[in-house]
């Protein structure tokens, strides 16, 4: 009865995916943009490629307004999506790479000296005459990369370029993605859910939930300004009493002879030395807590 | 003038890849064949079924219906060719996000998401539609001029041009309503007015149904000419409905990417 | 199960909506096509009752079953199901033939708006439900038919030409071009024994001749017979079909 009601009479809620987002990006920076699933991270993205109309502000691309989709404007700039292909599916890479060619108007030269650089760095040559269907989907990525990159785009939007991908081939998309902001000074933008990316390639975050902007700077001073612990991982020769620990810090995991503590960061050279020398020690190691931990705790609190 | 080379171009280069998946795909290019070529003789049979029982309708004889049925068989031909397959895949392309890819790139998002795919198999199609308007041309004795085969060439285009705004305003509306996939299904259904004389809708006396005069028009206006019928009225109104259509057309186009939400 | 297809099925309403304009304006324009003709408003009546009968009698299975089960491995969702593939699909399609009553009733209003002074129904109040048995076997015929087609699908690859060249037969036979006593003799005797006429063709004729109980019952044995003959060859194609199922793509 619900659906053949709602034949009739609806109710439409309206909800907004980027909610006064501010930000300014130098030529040349490699910035991640991170956030929860939801919290407008793509859509971002989208209005700064020109794909969606932003229903009020301003936005400016390399002095360009991105919705007019000046022919320049899309020449030098690039959004690659992790989920989505823009390569003739049935057919093998290396003939959208010829179609692209006409659209960006690539010398042929230029053209050749691009493919030859980027199957290189990315290692293609077996699989550019083969189907994009019967590609691996790491195989896959690293073509969709060499077709975004043909016109050599000043500006590279990422927009989850690692997803389902295993972490040889992670490891190796990022390698590339610095080497081209190393070598062409590309500003690149990557929205990524591993932290990894983030973590090895950009210096800079910008952390958005719900649409609203949270936090703009380095993501070193974010651990350091959210955490004022430090964690003890330490191996005994045999195990030792939990009480016993409990005096000198707090026990986090006990595995065995395996003990992880948690203490301050003004307390840390105390609790270790205390470890050392009261205790048969194998091996101690002192760590932040996981970057997951940080950012995963600044989304679920939202501030920052 | 440099802004045309280039598109011609990348256009060359659209006929290519388009090509090499036809080479690929070489059963489905048959398939498709077939059914072209099937729905083609269809609309004839139709055509020569329901004039079998009415005779002379209109003004238009028989054969003159028959003869501006082949015009369609061509002209649909040409269209289906160029166009189709692009308005086909249209809804899913908005519904899936997939037209991000065509708006990214720096050529004209109406002319990339119209005529990226080529249909080879219509191709056939108007070519056969072409020699059996030679041949029943010649068995009714329908004598054209050099100037009336030109005149027609140019009002074909105009015509395929008209069929192609009509087209692409219905088809803009999926990009509120990605889930209009049937919109084609519907045009295509519309277009059947094409079959018919110009003159079925104006005897009509229903102005509703004036709407679908250019329709019938960017048919019957060339074939006019060809069987030497008066078509300078149908010949202008038609030039400019074509005009008018094309750029609201295209102003619609560009208007309706602003309400573009993509998919995530 | 049921409750599931409806909220489907009235998801999208300019959607279904534009599944009635299609044969709505395909007919308009052949009622366009035989005015000033003699015998226009039998004519008429005749497209505006396909129109109307069309959207009960007619079938849209064929799709699903072929590309979404059988090709990309869905049917493996039904197997595992305690009712057979046949009933999950009529399941399936029951509210689209909701909806179509609603359209219908919409359809109904601006046709006689339009066209009411040549519109003539001659059937009387007590043959009814035999006219409802009519319109119900005529639906099976098409979905018994359209659902054995799609069963194809688990030999062939590509069976796009077929079905348009099904479609075509379909299309002609059903009456669709035109009334079947208004054909050539050869085609009209063709039509006239042809399932897609008892599907099509039939229930409107029902309504529109001053049929006697004879006349009714002829129509309802044949159809009988053509739906024996479909579910006998449904039936053997479900059972070889199955067997050749690989569910690739789950």
């Amino acid at each position: 009865m619900g659906s053949v009601h709602s034949f009739f009479k609806r109710t439409y809620e309206t909800s907004k995916a980027v909610d006064d987002i501010s930000f300014s990006i130098k030529q040349g920076e490699l910035v991640g943009f991170i956030g929860p699933n939801g919290a407008g991270k793509t859509t971002t993205l989208k209005c700064l490629s020109g794909l969606i109309y932003p229903t009020s502000g301003d936005i400016s691309v390399l002095g360009y307004k991105p919705f007019d989709r000046d022919h320049s404007f899309l020449r030098s700039i690039s959004l690659v999506m992790g989920q989505k292909s823009q390569l003739w599916w049935d057919l093998p890479p290396m003939e959208s790479y010829l179609l692209y060619k006409e659209m960006y108007d690539i010398p042929a030269i230029q053209f050749k000296d691009t493919l030859d650089e980027l199957t290189d760095l990315l290692e293609l040559a077996d699989i550019l005459k083969v189907q994009v269907r019967k590609l691996s989907l790491g195989q896959r990525m690293k073509c969709e990369l060499v077709a975004q990159l043909l016109h050599r785009p000043k500006i590279l939007f990422l927009d989850e370029p690692t997803i389902g991908l295993d972490i040889v081939m992670q490891q190796k998309i990022r390698s590339f993605v610095r080497q081209y902001n190393e070598k062409y000074n590309a500003t690149i933008l990557l929205t990524s859910h591993y932290m990894d990316d983030v973590e090895e390639l950009c210096k800079r975050v910008i952390i958005i939930n719900h649409g609203k902007l949270l936090y703009d700077g380095l993501l070193s001073e974010i651990v350091s300004k959210h955490t004022q612990l430090k964690r003890i991982s330490v191996v005994f020769e045999q195990p030792v009493a939990r009480e016993a620990l409990e005096k000198i810090g707090k026990v986090v995991a006990v595995e065995g002879q395996n003990v992880t503590l948690e203490t301050t960061k003004e307390h840390v050279a105390f609790v270790a030395g205390q470890l050392l020398s009261h205790y048969p020690v194998i091996d101690l190691t002192i760590e932040e807590p996981q970057i997951e931990e940080v950012i995963s705790g600044i989304f679920s609190s939202a501030k920052v | 003038m440099k802004n045309i080379k280039r598109y011609l171009r990348i256009y060359r280069a659209i006929l290519k890849i388009n090509l090499v998946y036809l080479l690929t795909y070489r059963a489905n290019f048959i398939n498709n064949i077939v059914s072209a070529l099937g729905w083609g003789a269809f609309q004839i049979v139709w055509i020569v079924l329901l004039t079998g029982k009415r005779g002379t309708a209109f003004g238009w004889t028989q054969d003159d219906m028959i003869f501006l049925t082949l015009g369609y068989f061509m002209v649909l031909g040409i269209f289906h060719f160029i166009f189709t397959r692009n308005f086909d895949t249209f809804s899913r392309i908005v519904d899936r996000g997939e037209l991000d890819a065509i708006l990214l790139k720096p050529i004209d998002s109406q002319f990339h998401s119209t005529m990226r795919i080529v249909n080879y198999a219509n191709l056939v199609r108007a070519i056969v539609g072409i020699v059996l308007i030679i041949i029943w041309s010649s068995l009714k004795h329908y004598h054209m001029s050099p100037i009336d085969i030109v005149f027609f060439c140019i009002y074909v285009g105009v015509g395929v041009m008209t069929m192609y705004s009509i087209w692409l305003i219905f088809v803009t509306m999926i990009i509120w309503y990605p889930n209009l996939s049937n919109m084609v299904d519907l045009l295509f259904t519309i277009n059947g007015f094409a079959r018919y004389p110009v003159e079925m809708v104006r005897n009509s006396g229903k102005i509703a149904l004036y709407i679908f005069i250019p329709l019938l028009l960017s048919i019957s206006a060339p074939i006019k000419i060809l069987i030497h019928k008066n078509a300078t009225q149908d010949i202008i109104t038609l030039t400019l409905i074509c005009i008018g259509l094309f750029m609201f057309s295209r102003w619609l186009w560009k208007w309706a990417l602003r309400y573009y939400t993509s998919a995530s | 199960m049921s409750a599931l297809y409806f909220e489907r099925t009235f998801e999208y309403r300019l959607r279904s909506f534009l599944w009635i304009l299609i044969p709505m304006s395909n007919n308009l324009t052949l009622i366009l096509f035989w005015s000033g003709s003699a015998g226009l408003d039998y004519v008429t009546t005749y497209y505006i009752l396909m129109t109307i009968g069309g959207l009960f009698t007619t079938s849209h299975v064929e799709y699903e079953v072929a590309e979404v089960d059988i090709k990309q491995g869905e049917l493996v969702n039904s197997l595992t199901k305690p009712i057979s593939y046949y009933w999950i699909n009529f399941l399936g399609e029951l509210p689209y033939r909701v909806l179509q009553a609603i359209y219908a009733t919409i359809l109904i209003g601006i046709f006689v708006l339009f066209f009411h002074g040549n519109l003539s129904v001659v059937l009387k109040p007590i043959y009814i439900p035999l006219v409802l048995i009519i319109f119900m076997l005529g639906y099976f015929i098409s979905f018994t038919y359209k659902l054995s087609i799609a069963y194809l699908s688990f030999w062939f690859k590509d069976l796009r030409g077929f079905y348009e060249l099904m479609m075509i037969f379909s299309i002609i036979f059903s009456g669709a071009v035109m009334p079947l006593e208004w054909y050539p003799s050869t085609i009209r005797t063709l039509s006239q024994m042809s399932l897609f006429a008892y599907s099509g063709y039939y229930p409107i004729i029902a309504l529109m001749k001053p049929f006697v109980l004879f006349d009714f019952l002829s129509i309802i044995f044949f159809q009988c017979i053509w739906l024996g003959v479909l579910l006998l060859l449904h039936n053997y194609l479900w059972k070889n079909g199955i067997k050749e199922f690989t569910a690739v793509g789950q």
